[in-house]
């Protein structure tokens, strides 16, 4: 391995450094949870102190469980969805030749780069017009957003599949769409579930859409939720934070099934 | 122009269909180019379609009052409006100080945690995925969680006291704001430029390595002159999707100062959004998008170019 490089000591100091950086904030988000308003409004910020379950119970009932169900419905809608729509385009991308992939793949970076705060101005006006400024129109507007992403992640998935299984099929007569279905589909799981992954985690916390165009409180998602904590009379930090650990305690089931699947799928998808 | 369909798919095609293929049309739409009809149709209709109306929006007179009804044309005028004002002029100044500190504290933290946890096993395997949660959780609890530790009663204040240093308010003194909220950002990104680098440091051949070694070379010799020039192209790649990732940078902003206090940690990209839905000036908010937009196309060009040049 890396054997010339292995700084043991070095390295072992870097990694507490890190895990005081990365896991200080989570130790905190818990703590803060768990105080009373009283002992922040003290200043006892400290890590010693009397768990107290109270901002729980309290946020329980202030639409915490509607907002999760919102958060659910749409990470669930923008994953099916941007993953249905990008791996049959994937799938052309990796497949055609000459200049329309050239052109398409263009756009494709083109549109990816293009600031969420520019295309929310718009997209306001024309979910608006269609009657859409819902949980649908969030769903719709965050599908826009991760497609392209979507699509430039999974195509080096169907690049990889070799296309002379697929050849070999068409001289046995398959139909292309059995081909795609039978054959490409089923070698490209892999790809598609870390695809499938990284949307759901994105669509999960995704904010600006979400607070733009949810007018009805009763379809606010849990980064909204959260925001609205964040009062013009100063803030209930334990609230805010057991609504802030609520909103985490999802990413970490998924995080828990997908960490390996998260770790090699980002790599391939960022070395394009 | 080469043709998109190779002559072996034709051949393929023309034993799946007996007619012959009456145009070029046909045949495309019979070959996978069919499979990108979908999400063509749907980005044509989510994204191009929203983009034609934030160009006119920008040239035409949209308030909150017409935002639903017709629009009239009134050229320029918003953007000469909008440059005008010191407030662009302020955010412009802060976006590229705020884009300097996220993309030189994530490329400079991702490569040193990258280089850390090179061999994830063990305690360097738990760091890793601590940092990739961190990354996976909503920005806006994370944002939440550092507003909490910057409060002036925070905890990162809880700590400076004992050591008899006063109180700093990190979210409301000077520039002290747009530098917290920047660094948060930076932090909530080298988790991914650590993934990134660390997948270039896994494809070095360890031959290599050993070679260095053998020749003599200490480690941070070794680091110096054999990994960091092979991980030119991938801090080329990473330094670009950084640019980008700080630039349209919005939950951070939101939670932890709104861009305030006043504008002092306002962006480009935070000020349109203020403009359309705080102020409901959505023109204004529309000439300042455009000019973002116009910014980061640019910044792409400049990519494109250096790409093809290597």
């Amino acid at each position: 391995m890396n054997s010339s490089l292995r700084l043991t000591r070095v390295t072992y100091v870097g990694a507490v450094v890190l895990l005081i950086l990365y896991g200080i904030p989570i130790v905190w988000l818990i703590a803060a949870s768990l105080k009373t308003s009283a002992d922040i409004f003290r200043g006892d910020t400290g890590l010693i102190f009397t768990p107290s379950f109270a901002a729980y119970q309290q946020v329980w009932g202030q639409g915490l469980v509607r907002a999760t169900i919102n958060s659910a419905i749409v990470a669930g809608g923008v994953t099916v969805l941007t993953v249905g729509l990008a791996v049959p385009a994937a799938y052309a991308l990796a497949r055609l030749r000459g200049s329309i992939v050239v052109i398409s793949l263009s756009l494709v970076i083109l549109v990816q780069m293009t600031p969420q705060t520019a295309t929310v101005i718009p997209l306001y006006r024309v979910l608006g017009a269609w009657g859409l400024l819902s949980l649908v129109g969030v769903i719709l507007a965050d599908t826009g957003l991760l497609l392209p992403f979507c699509i430039l992640l999974l195509r080096p998935f169907f690049l990889s599949v070799p296309k002379e299984v697929e050849e070999a099929a068409g001289v046995d007569g398959a139909t292309r769409w059995r081909i795609f279905g039978q054959i490409v589909l089923p070698l490209a799981v892999n790809g598609a579930a870390t695809a499938a992954t990284v949307i759901f985690l994105i669509s999960w916390g995704e904010f600006l859409y979400a607070i733009s165009f949810l007018v009805d409180p009763t379809q606010y998602t849990i980064s909204v939720l959260i925001a609205s904590q964040v009062g013009q009379y100063g803030i209930e930090w334990p609230l805010l934070m057991a609504v802030a650990v609520m909103a985490s305690l999802p990413i970490l089931i998924v995080f828990a099934f997908t960490y390996r699947l998260l770790k090699q799928g980002l790599a391939l998808g960022a070395g394009r | 122009m080469t043709s998109p369909v190779g002559a072996k798919e034709l051949s393929v095609d023309a034993k799946l269909l007996p007619r012959p293929a009456r145009s070029w049309l046909t045949a495309w739409l019979r070959g996978e180019a069919v499979f990108l009809l979908p999400a063509a149709l749907y980005l044509a209709a989510l994204v191009l379609y929203p983009f034609i109306a934030l160009l006119q929006m920008s040239v035409s007179n949209v308030t909150a009052d017409n935002i639903f009804k017709t629009w009239t044309f009134v050229g320029l005028g918003e953007f000469q409006t909008v440059i005008a004002t010191p407030d662009f002029r302020e955010a412009l100044l802060n976006t590229l100080i705020y884009v300097a500190i996220v993309v030189l504290i994530g490329m400079v933290g991702g490569l040193f945690a990258a280089i850390v946890v090179w061999e994830d096993r063990g305690f360097l395997g738990f760091v890793l995925g601590l940092m990739v949660f961190v990354w996976a959780m909503p920005p806006i609890v994370t944002g939440s969680v550092w507003k909490f530790l910057f409060a002036e009663q925070g905890p990162i204040n809880g700590f400076l006291t004992p050591f008899g240093l006063s109180p700093v308010l990190w979210l409301v003194t000077g520039n002290l704001p747009l530098i917290s909220v920047a660094f948060v950002c930076s932090w909530a990104a080298v988790p991914f430029a650590t993934i990134i680098f660390r997948a270039a440091l896994l494809d070095i051949p360890p031959e290599l390595l050993d070679a260095a070694k053998v020749d003599g070379a200490s480690p941070s010799e070794a680091l110096w002159r054999v990994v960091l020039p092979l991980l030119r192209p991938t801090t080329l790649v990473l330094g670009t999707l950084m640019t980008m990732y700080a630039f349209r940078s919005f939950d951070y902003i939101y939670i932890m100062t709104y861009g305030g206090p006043g504008t002092v940690s306002t962006t480009l990209p935070f000020l349109g959004y203020r403009l359309a839905f705080v102020s409901f000036q959505f023109s204004q908010g529309a000439a300042t998008a455009v000019v973002s937009v116009a910014i980061v196309f640019l910044l792409a060009l400049v990519y494109i170019r250096q790409v093809q040049a290597e």
